[in-house]
């Protein structure tokens, strides 16, 4: 009897279809009032005070303001940035709120906001270099090397664009200004880096580097939060808020508060336009 | 107590009963599919250049094609040219499951919003009316105020686009109707024979049609005239399959402002304004 008891009880509580459905990420949200914005530094996206903790940037600016216009609190995690997907998930965080850029790979695991902003990958080689100059496609050759950063975008850039080239590539724990600094001492003979990251370098080096003529704009890629796969309600909120952040100037106050060097943060188009 | 093991035995049974659903399997959908097999199965229709197969090698060619194989590459998929779909079976075929996504140009409009999903577009298909190379009638820049006139007749084809687009921008305009499969290098003739005054059409064909016969149709309203209409071109899937219209959509994007689908659309169109590519989505600020 004992064990007839049990049976049954282990078949009524442990059917699923008895269980809670997994709460989404917006009903979650929306029931506590708060979204939990996962970061990884990331400057000038997300910026981190090494003596307080206390973080800044475009996508803490961004996000803060775009909570409050939505009634809502921003708590933030700080997540690795090889294992964000799975923290989206898996619901340890609701959105990843650093600056993401989309890609098909990506798309596999998560969906985005619409841009912020968009960021130009640019090709840089040494400054007295002069073989590739609006020359481009003279990289993609085996006498050639490219700095590049495991399963980052310029290794995504070395293997699409320019499949005959030579890599030195540095782990995906690194930084840009490494890759940077790999063509300035002659280890490889271009890299390819965001504007921003870019002229950081050649400001702190000068003479070192510079922006291949005619490799001004090899990508552009949307600076986005990203968000686990399927959570559709969640994007529509976010990407409303962004909408109106956009249209009323808030992004734009953001943007020249965090861009060191103007022109290195490309705009959002406006989607619409005046008849004259 | 045998009432007792009755009770329970009722509720064993009950909750049997009631988890059948549970237990039933859940149709896979179609991003789940794609995702498990590592294949993303593609209707197409052939619209050279953009698509076509080549006999021959039995391979897919054109604009389109290489998109999707690129797409596939860099998101770790396979793409596999299922099926060629009708214009009149797209919807039903996608519903159905017959192949997981309509790789080829497709265009939103309120009724097919009903029925799929669309992909912001990544090419645009300009739309232009063409005339006798000797007819001066419509030189000027109001040429398509001038032809919507019953003294005017358009050469449409039975159920096709640019039957739609004489009857809805020149309702006024007479129309010689031709055979649903009639080739449009055979109707351009027409044009340039006198046979009618106009025609509707895209410049990817028209253009290729002028080459071959030198001075004998032209654009009305001369060569910098705005298009008549311009359609979006972009890719479709199943109603209510967000999760792969997602994948896609980004993925897609992607190559569009990486600059792939432009580097593509001048591989196969001879002249590079006969297919528009998406304005890029940024500005840069001074």
């Amino acid at each position: 009897m004992k064990t007839l008891f049990l049976f049954v009880c282990l078949c009524v509580f442990s059917f699923p279809a008895f269980a809670a459905e997994k709460e989404s990420a917006f009903d979650r949200v929306m029931r506590t009032g708060t979204i939990r914005c996962g970061y990884g530094v990331w400057a000038p996206n997300v910026i981190q005070d090494v003596n307080t903790g206390k973080i800044s940037g475009i996508f803490f600016d961004y996000m803060e303001a775009l909570a409050k216009a939505s009634s809502l609190e921003v708590s933030w995690t700080e997540v690795s940035w090889t294992d964000f997907a799975l923290a989206l998930n898996n619901g340890r965080i609701d959105a990843m709120c650093a600056g993401i850029w989309p890609t098909a790979a990506k798309a596999r695991e998560m969906i985005f906001t619409t841009p912020i902003n968009y960021v130009a990958i640019q090709a840089y080689v040494r400054a007295d270099d002069a073989r590739f100059d609006n020359a481009v496609d003279k990289i993609n050759s085996p006498d050639v090397t490219i700095a590049t950063m495991d399963v980052e975008m310029s290794s995504i850039i070395a293997q699409a664009d320019f499949p005959k080239a030579k890599t030195i590539s540095i782990p995906s724990t690194g930084s840009q200004p490494q890759m940077l600094l790999n063509v300035a001492d002659g280890k490889a003979d271009v890299t390819f880096s965001d504007i921003a990251t870019g002229r950081d370098f050649m400001a702190n080096n000068p003479g070192k580097l510079k922006v291949l003529p005619g490799g001004e704009s090899l990508r552009a890629f949307g600076n986005t939060v990203a968000l686990g796969k399927g959570e559709f309600a969640l994007k529509a909120l976010l990407d409303s808020g962004t909408e109106e952040l956009l249209q009323s100037g808030v992004v734009e106050k953001i943007l020249r508060k965090y861009e060191k060097y103007p022109g290195s943060l490309l705009r959002v188009s406006k989607p619409y336009e005046v008849r004259k | 107590m045998k009432k007792i093991a009755a009770v329970l035995c009722m509720a064993l049974a009950l909750c049997l009963f009631d988890s059948r659903e549970t237990f039933a399997a859940e149709k896979e959908s179609a991003f789940d599919r794609v995702m498990r097999t590592g294949v993303l199965r593609c209707g197409y229709q052939s619209y050279p250049p953009v698509l076509s197969k080549n006999l021959q090698t039995g391979k897919m060619e054109g604009i389109y094609p290489e998109i999707f194989e690129e797409m596939a590459k860099q998101a770790g998929i396979k793409i596999e040219w299922t099926e060629e779909a009708g214009s009149d079976t797209i919807f039903t075929s996608l519903d159905a499951g017959r192949f997981d996504a309509f790789c080829s140009p497709v265009t939103y409009t309120p009724a097919r919003a009903k029925v799929a999903l669309f992909t912001r577009p990544f090419v645009y298909v300009p739309f232009y009316v063409y005339v006798a190379g000797d007819d001066t009638r419509f030189d000027q820049k109001n040429a398509y105020e001038k032809m919507n006139s019953e003294a005017i007749t358009f050469q449409v084809k039975d159920g096709d686009l640019v039957a739609i687009l004489a009857d809805q921008f020149f309702p006024k305009a007479k129309k010689a109707a031709s055979a649903g499969l009639t080739e449009m290098s055979l109707m351009m003739m027409a044009v340039a024979g006198h046979k009618v005054d106009a025609i509707v059409g895209e410049p990817i064909y028209a253009g290729a049609f002028m080459r071959s016969n030198p001075g004998k149709i032209k654009r009305a309203g001369g060569a910098d005239v705005e298009p008549l209409n311009v359609f979006p071109a972009t890719a479709a899937v199943a109603m209510g399959e967000h999760d792969l219209h997602a994948f896609l959509d980004t993925a897609l994007q992607g190559l569009v402002e990486g600059g792939f689908v432009r580097q593509s659309i001048a591989r196969h169109v001879e002249n590079g304004k006969d297919l528009f590519t998406p304005a890029k989505p940024y500005e840069v600020t001074k």
